[in-house]
């Protein structure tokens, strides 16, 4: 579940991390946020692996596509303040030890900056409503790929 | 790789959807619904006669050796009506508890029965309002001279007026989860509806109620190697839902016109349907990926408590944008809309809150530390 270098690294530190003589893992609060980020994290691979599969069978997800798009902005969004939740001040201090990808000041920086990266949360959200056809007598396709 | 259903399961899928619309259209639906009914005898009959209860159980105890995802293909039509009754609390559910922990000879007896559906066996485990787990089975179980006696009231067990006899979790002397079957009819043992938002809920009570020792079917362990396979049918069930009250609404906005045109060009109740979407998919995903483990023999309790999590959240949540889009019409008991959200409701509670189930996965992913007693 959840094999995402940022989830990972975010557990060792709240392992080897402690607050009033408890690791931070044994924190309630931020299991519940680790829950949270896991079931987002979880969602948005299998969203990927749905996609990939409907690729490689040639059977386009009417809406698959920017429906994983919009789901990955939210979580980077989401993610970005639960680093900070989990981390606090730790987690808007730059760290150039990792490679951005598990980096935690990097995850707070560019979650805002995800959201409009090739087309805003509203182009995903029409796209979607289009491919589901709504308010629309017909639906509008997928692209075809080959 | 292949995501899809197989020839069986898709076969029992289209089985299911043309039994639910032939026997329980969606207008009959919402008029149980409407006028409390959670049960239909005659049509749970129908469905044992399908084979659709106790169908993971072996053959040998009448089950029909159905895998987990061929189970939730069912459940899923099921879920779609939404089709209340004891088909998951007995046929499923129940099932699994006795074939985990049952003697045998409580298994020749009783699942032949629920597989019949003569018996409706229904598990009747939290006391509590909230709480879920073996803390929340409080009701007592006392030695006495000649076997136990067991006294509590379970306020709230889902399709308990529906039983013919009880699984009772109760909390024994030394401070273990006994589980104990009851028969509805054993003196001291009465069945009250519960009144409410919700739909197929009573009130158990067990007033010096005696059992012997030939009544127990193990401890609360049992009732979690047995959750292990029956939730994710559950969860299936609540994606059959979603599926339904997506379908519903996009199919809404296409129809209902207001201000000259069609109330789905209308980008504010896109974002409803969008959100519904969302919720459906990652409910289905991750139920499916739950189901496909259990399968092949991978270890799954952790996705089991996840699954459980994010269908009873999408359940909720597709109800609420629902609403949203259907605004003032699907707030009336007469709109097929308020049946789901009465079901979602009701098993949102069911076996453990969102919060619990969340919590149990972290729990079984990354296990606390035990607790040093040296002040």
């Amino acid at each position: 579940m959840a094999e995402n270098p940022l989830f990972k690294r975010l557990i060792a530190h709240c392992q080897k991390s402690e607050f009033d003589g408890e690791s931070l893992m044994e924190d309630q609060d931020v299991r519940d946020v680790i829950a949270d980020m896991l079931i987002d994290l979880d969602v948005q691979r299998l969203m990927g692996l749905r996609n990939f599969w409907h690729r490689y069978v040639r059977n386009p997800h009417p809406y698959g596509g920017p429906q994983f798009l919009y789901f990955q902005r939210m979580v980077r969004l989401r993610n970005s303040e639960r680093v900070q939740q989990i981390l606090g001040f730790d987690a808007l201090a730059p760290d150039a030890s990792v490679h951005e990808e598990a980096d935690f000041e990097y995850t707070v920086r560019s979650g805002p900056g995800w959201l409009h990266g090739g087309g805003t949360l509203d182009t995903d959200r029409l796209i979607i409503a289009r491919r589901l056809g709504l308010g629309r007598p017909a639906q509008e396709t997928a692209p075809t790929t080959v | 790789m292949d995501l899809r259903l197989n020839e069986d399961q898709s076969m029992m899928k289209k089985v299911a959807a043309d039994f639910v619309k032939s026997e329980a259209p969606s207008y009959v639906i919402t008029e149980w619904f409407q006028k409390k009914i959670a049960f239909m005898p005659e049509l749970y009959q129908k469905t044992a006669e399908v084979g659709w209860l106790g169908m993971m159980l072996p053959e040998e105890y009448g089950g029909g050796g159905a895998s987990c995802t061929d189970c939730a293909a069912v459940f899923e039509e099921l879920g779609r009506g939404p089709l209340p009754g004891p088909y998951f609390s007995s046929g499923v559910l129940a099932a699994e508890i006795i074939l985990a922990g049952g003697s045998s000879a409580q298994k020749k007896a009783v699942l032949p029965q629920i597989c019949n559906g003569r018996d409706i066996v229904i598990p009747a485990l939290s006391d509590d309002p909230i709480q879920w787990g073996p803390r929340s089975a409080q009701t007592r179980l006392t030695k006495t001279v000649s076997g136990f006696v067991l006294n509590g009231t379970k306020r709230f067990v889902y399709d308990g007026d529906a039983a013919t006899s009880f699984i009772c979790a109760a909390r024994t002397e030394s401070g273990g989860v006994a589980l104990a079957l009851v028969d509805r009819n054993a003196p001291g043992v009465s069945v009250k509806p519960a009144p409410g938002f919700m739909i197929g809920a009573a009130e158990v009570r067990f007033d010096n109620v005696a059992i012997t020792a030939d009544n127990f079917v193990g401890d609360w362990g049992v009732v979690e190697r047995a959750l292990l396979k029956a939730l994710p049918v559950l969860c299936a069930y609540k994606v059959g839902a979603c599926q339904e009250i997506f379908e519903m609404t996009n199919e809404y906005t296409r129809t209902r016109v207001v201000f000259g045109q069609p109330i789905g060009r209308f980008q504010r109740v896109q974002d409803h349907c969008v959100d519904i979407s969302i919720h459906l998919d990652g409910a289905r995903w991750i139920t499916y990926e739950t189901l496909w483990k259990i399968d092949s023999g991978i270890e799954a309790a952790a996705n089991m408590h996840q699954a459980k999590a994010v269908a009873s959240e999408a359940y909720y949540q597709s109800c609420n944008f629902s609403h949203m889009v259907f605004a003032g019409p699907g707030t009336d008991y007469k709109h097929p809309l308020m049946a789901h959200s009465v079901l979602a409701h009701t098993l949102y509670q069911y076996l453990g809150t969102p919060l619990y189930h969340k919590r149990a996965m972290v729990d079984a992913l990354y296990p606390r530390k035990a607790k040093s007693n040296a002040a």
